[in-house]
């Protein structure tokens, strides 16, 4: 698993590569709240899957306690460029229903709340 | 008349639906391949050929001798690469007297409810797919042999005179499409599947449906079905045998295929779920689910845990047959001496590597003495079986071992058999329904494992040692039946 973090101007963006298992949530979920912590300001989190080809339900797990943790902070997370088989688990699992999914970062980044 | 079906030709989705040959796809909560017997059947077909590839085995043993049909089953093979209708060739004399002959996933699509079944003489009605004669019906004989021959003379009759319009399923998404319009309606037209059909809803044997789950018609429900509280299914979904849908999941427009588990609190809506496997109909995209608890293929693979449940299993037997071999002795000569009480009696089995036994079973006596309450109590009963188990013929924990004769179907309906000394039958009521074999045998074919066996092995010692020291009546013997 790729993970890449950048600032931009409406919050920050977070681009996954690679699967996101059971094998490396745990190290995904450490980047994650160690990036939030130096970086208090950011509230709105997009995370762009474009590059992301496997996800599975630990990797959904985290997902759901990264919104819960950014949610108690103000804040709240978007999806972005989800691939279909990626999409397919989102859909079958309801987790699409949680989290807001957008098709570009761009558009995760200025659509209204 | 006879028939010849080829299941060695089929494309490339039937692969993509799992490891199970795709003439046994679930076709609106039927194999494909009993659409085509049935079919023969209408035409008056006595001999049907199958010609195998892949899953050849699986094929065999679904369709048997074709008796269910009342058809005569050949089967046989081809060499991979050999002509088209190499099969034909072989014997060409055996069709002369009529041929319906089928290559590959054509579907016997019907137009009513009752097809032609008289062939007018001279007359031969094919169906090509571009160079290819995938289907062939004809009694004249001269247009058999040209047939047979790679004949120039292949035009073809309407099959609309005899309300047909074969279809062949070229892909996933004309198969998927196939079994919405079937279960929407046009099944009506064929056998339909499951015994009960109420208001568009074909349900199969021994389903069990939570009173809180929903059902929206029109579906298809194979046998041997679980349907979890809460759930809601429909409309137009066909779900095959032996699945499990678990709590508060809703299908709908979806196939579930043979032996699935649909695990809690999932959405599936427009796919084919094959095993462990997730297909988008529309182009056969296809996903593969680790997440046992989503989406699996319930036990059907003997996995590195039966191996160690085996060894766990002899491990546990050896100290117990130790044990209990002295008490068995003194024990079960008062029992002799005293006469009237229960005893033992050689009855025939099926125990692993699916070999017939004669295994020592203990039938209890109506009013057992305090020895043999005793006796009951400390599970000597069970010390003839426990030497199976050290001799390799039985598992420790498992099925109640299945007679060859009489249970015929519930072994069909195993797709894992563990005969086993001790069972959740060995402490159960003697008046406890029969039904709960079934039902029990499948919750330990799908729960299986070195955990559930502890579990069965104390409850059975245990549970009997509590009831001996309470007083209650034994629990039925070891065997029962």
């Amino acid at each position: 698993m790729n993970v890449r973090f950048e600032i931009r101007q409406n919050g920050g963006v977070v681009i996954l590569g690679g699967a996101l298992s059971a094998a490396n949530v745990d190290t995904f979920r450490d980047q994650m709240h160690n990036w939030l912590q130096d970086n208090p300001g950011v509230r709105r989190v997009v995370l762009d899957l474009t590059a992301m080809d496997f996800i599975d339900s630990a990797g959904l797990g985290v997902l759901i306690s990264l919104l819960k943790y950014v949610s108690e902070r103000e804040g709240d997370i978007r999806l972005a460029g989800l691939q279909r088989r990626a999409r397919m688990v989102f859909e079958i699992t309801r987790t699409y229903k949680i989290f807001e999914i957008f098709d570009t970062v761009d558009e995760a980044l200025t659509a209204e709340a | 008349m006879k028939a010849v079906f080829h299941t060695d030709a089929w494309p490339g989705w039937g692969a993509a639906l799992g490891e199970r040959p795709g003439s046994l796809a679930s076709v609106a909560g039927k194999p494909f391949l009993e659409y085509w017997l049935e079919w023969a059947v209408a035409l008056g077909v006595d001999e049907a050929h199958l010609v195998l590839g892949d899953g050849a085995a699986e094929i065999e043993a679904y369709v048997g001798e074709g008796a269910r049909w009342g058809l005569a089953v050949r089967y046989g093979f081809v060499r991979p690469g050999a002509p088209t209708r190499a099969y034909l060739r072989r014997s060409p004399a055996l069709w002369a007297d009529g041929l319906l002959y089928v290559r590959g996933p054509v579907f016997p699509q019907r137009l009513e409810r009752s097809v032609g079944t008289v062939l007018p003489a001279e007359q031969a009605w094919t169906f090509r797919l571009r160079d290819e004669t995938v289907c062939f019906l004809s009694r004249a004989p001269v247009r058999i042999a040209a047939f047979v021959n790679d004949g120039a003379d292949e035009a073809s009759s309407a099959w609309a005179d005899l309300a047909l319009d074969p279809l062949y399923l070229a892909d996933i998404q004309a198969y998927y499409q196939l079994n919405m319009r079937l279960v929407g309606g046009e099944i009506e037209r064929y056998v339909p599947p499951g015994y009960l059909n109420r208001e568009g809803a074909y349900i199969g044997y021994n389903v069990q449906i939570a009173p809180s789950a929903e059902l929206h018609p029109p579906l298809s429900i194979g046998n041997e079905c679980r349907i979890h509280p809460l759930t809601v299914i429909g409309p137009r979904v066909v779900i095959g045998n032996r699945v499990i849908v678990d709590r508060q999941t809703e299908l709908a427009d979806c196939i579930v295929q043979d032996g699935g588990y649909v695990g809690r609190n999932l959405e599936i809506k427009g796919k084919i779920v094959s095993g462990s496997r997730l297909i988008e109909p529309e182009d056969g995209m296809t996903l593969e689910i680790e997440d046992p608890w989503l989406v699996t293929q319930l036990g059907v693979r003997r996995t590195l845990g039966d191996l160690g449940r085996a060894v766990a299993g002899w491990l546990t037997a050896l100290p117990l047959v130790l044990v209990q071999a002295v008490p068995f002795v003194v024990l079960y000569a008062v029992i002799r001496l005293r006469r009237g009480g229960g005893a033992y009696r050689q009855a025939a089995r099926r125990v692993r590597r699916q070999r017939v036994a004669r295994l020592p079973l203990w039938s209890g006596a109506a009013r057992p003495s305090v020895w043999e309450r005793l006796f009951h109590a400390f599970s000597l009963d069970l010390f003839p079986l426990l030497i199976e188990v050290l001799r390799g013929r039985l598992w420790l924990c498992g099925h109640k071992p299945l007679h060859p004769e009489w249970d015929p179907a519930r072994q069909q309906q195993l797709q894992a058999y563990f005969p086993a000394a001790i069972g959740y039958h060995t402490r159960r009521a003697p008046d406890a329904p029969e039904a709960l074999d079934l039902t029990e045998a499948l919750y330990y074919e799908r729960y299986r494992s070195l955990a559930e066996d502890a579990r069965i092995l104390g409850r059975t010692l245990l549970g009997r040692l509590m009831d001996g020291l309470t007083g209650e009546t034994p629990g039925g013997t070891a065997q029962p039946n």
